[in-house]
């Protein structure tokens, strides 16, 4: 098998959907019948193996196969639904400090062996721990969602990706939790406003959706039980990673009274 | 109330959308050069300073900004507006009607 690619989710900003566009494009992916690794850098506050409902099953984690003190495949758990999808978790106990730059690298070369795919979920910052998950990464996806705060921050990572643009085949731009009734009464930044800012090719626009905290509560990706809204631009995320061209879904458009009435009461 | 009937018609207000996306601009740019507005504004004054040494100029509707060029570049945009020159032996212009003032920002200095 040839080497397998790793993309690294990244945003700067807490908060803004990193874990659930890792979880969600892994399960995409791996539904579209790629090999994939979800590897949790969030040293200290893991969080993916609850997105995956896979809390109770994790035993190792990536500080114990950086040390050494197991095999990769022993620390890597299985999907519950998809066999061709595992979770490398951080380690709970330990902080940013447990590995450094060199050791992911070694990892991710390791795991792109195995796997079609390896997705680095990175923390918040750009300190050690964004440092690391960057390491050995091919491609960067960053996430963004339409407030002032996670732009700014969303700015500095391109800014730091930039600087090394070399080791990047692509650095793209996702654009989380986009509100179309608030774009309608234009008390949102648009798509292209954030584009515009940020000057970084656009991979997908997510629209908030209520549903993704139904699928966090049930341990399952959104993208395994949904094909609506959220669901839906995530698969389109994953399809563009592997190369096909899939139309953006258009959020800018009038909901219509039905659906400004909606809106209205949610 | 206001803003339902405004909704349900599809009357756009202005909203804070452009406000946002106006500050996040500068604010990115800033950012990005690590330069502080403060610091643009003192090299403003500077750049003042050393225009009046050669021209009269209209020191209050001076500008000096950092602007986006997209793709992630910059330029500095300095604009310093001369005070109207009288054709020598013209003697209506003195420089100082309000109709001068208006023609000399496109005699501006341009950076």
């Amino acid at each position: 098998m040839s080497a397998g690619k790793v993309v690294v989710v990244t945003s700067g900003k807490g908060g803004v959907g990193k874990t659930t566009t890792t979880a969600n494009i892994g399960a995409a992916l791996a539904k579209m019948g790629k090999s994939v690794c979800v590897l949790d850098m969030d040293i200290g506050l893991r969080n993916l193996d609850i997105l995956m409902g896979l809390e109770n099953r994790v035993v190792y984690n990536l500080v114990d196969v950086v040390e050494g003190s197991c095999q990769i495949k022993q620390a890597l758990v299985k999907d519950k639904k998809l066999p061709n999808l595992c979770l490398l978790a951080a380690a709970q106990t330990r902080d940013k400090t447990a590995v450094n730059e060199e050791q992911i690298k070694t990892l991710v070369e390791d795991l792109r062996k195995l796997f079609d795919f390896v997705l680095v979920d990175c923390p918040a910052g750009i300190e050690s721990g964004f440092q690391n998950s960057i390491a050995g990464a091919d491609r960067a996806l960053i996430v963004v969602t339409p407030e002032m705060s996670s732009v700014r921050d969303a700015d500095r990572i391109v800014g730091l990706l930039e600087a090394r643009r070399s080791q990047f085949e692509d650095i793209n731009l996702i654009i989380n939790r986009v509100r179309p009734g608030l774009i309608e009464t234009n008390q949102m930044m648009t798509v292209e406003d954030i584009q515009e800012i940020l000057s970084v090719d656009l991979i997908g626009v997510v629209p908030d959706d209520e549903d993704i905290v139904v699928s966090t509560n049930k341990g399952e990706p959104l993208v395994l039980t949904n094909n609506k809204r959220a669901g839906q631009a995530y698969k389109n995320i994953a399809s563009r990673l592997l190369g096909e061209e899939v139309e953006f879904m258009d959020l800018n458009k009038s909901l219509g009274i039905v659906g400004k009435l909606k809106a209205m009461f949610r | 109330m206001k803003n339902i009937i405004q909704w349900l018609f599809g009357i756009k207000d202005k909203g804070s959308r452009e406000a946002a996306t106006n500050r996040m601009k500068l604010m990115v740019i800033h950012d990005r050069y690590q330069m502080p507005p403060a610091i643009v504004e003192q090299m403003k004054q500077e750049l003042i300073a050393v225009a009046s040494k050669y021209f009269e100029i209209e020191p209050d509707s001076a500008e000096c900004v950092i602007k986006s060029q997209g793709n992630r570049r910059a330029f500095i945009s300095a604009i310093v507006p001369l005070l109207k020159r009288g054709i020598p032996g013209d003697a209506n212009n003195n420089g100082k009607s309000k109709k001068s003032k208006k023609k000399s920002k496109k005699e501006a200095a341009s950076v």
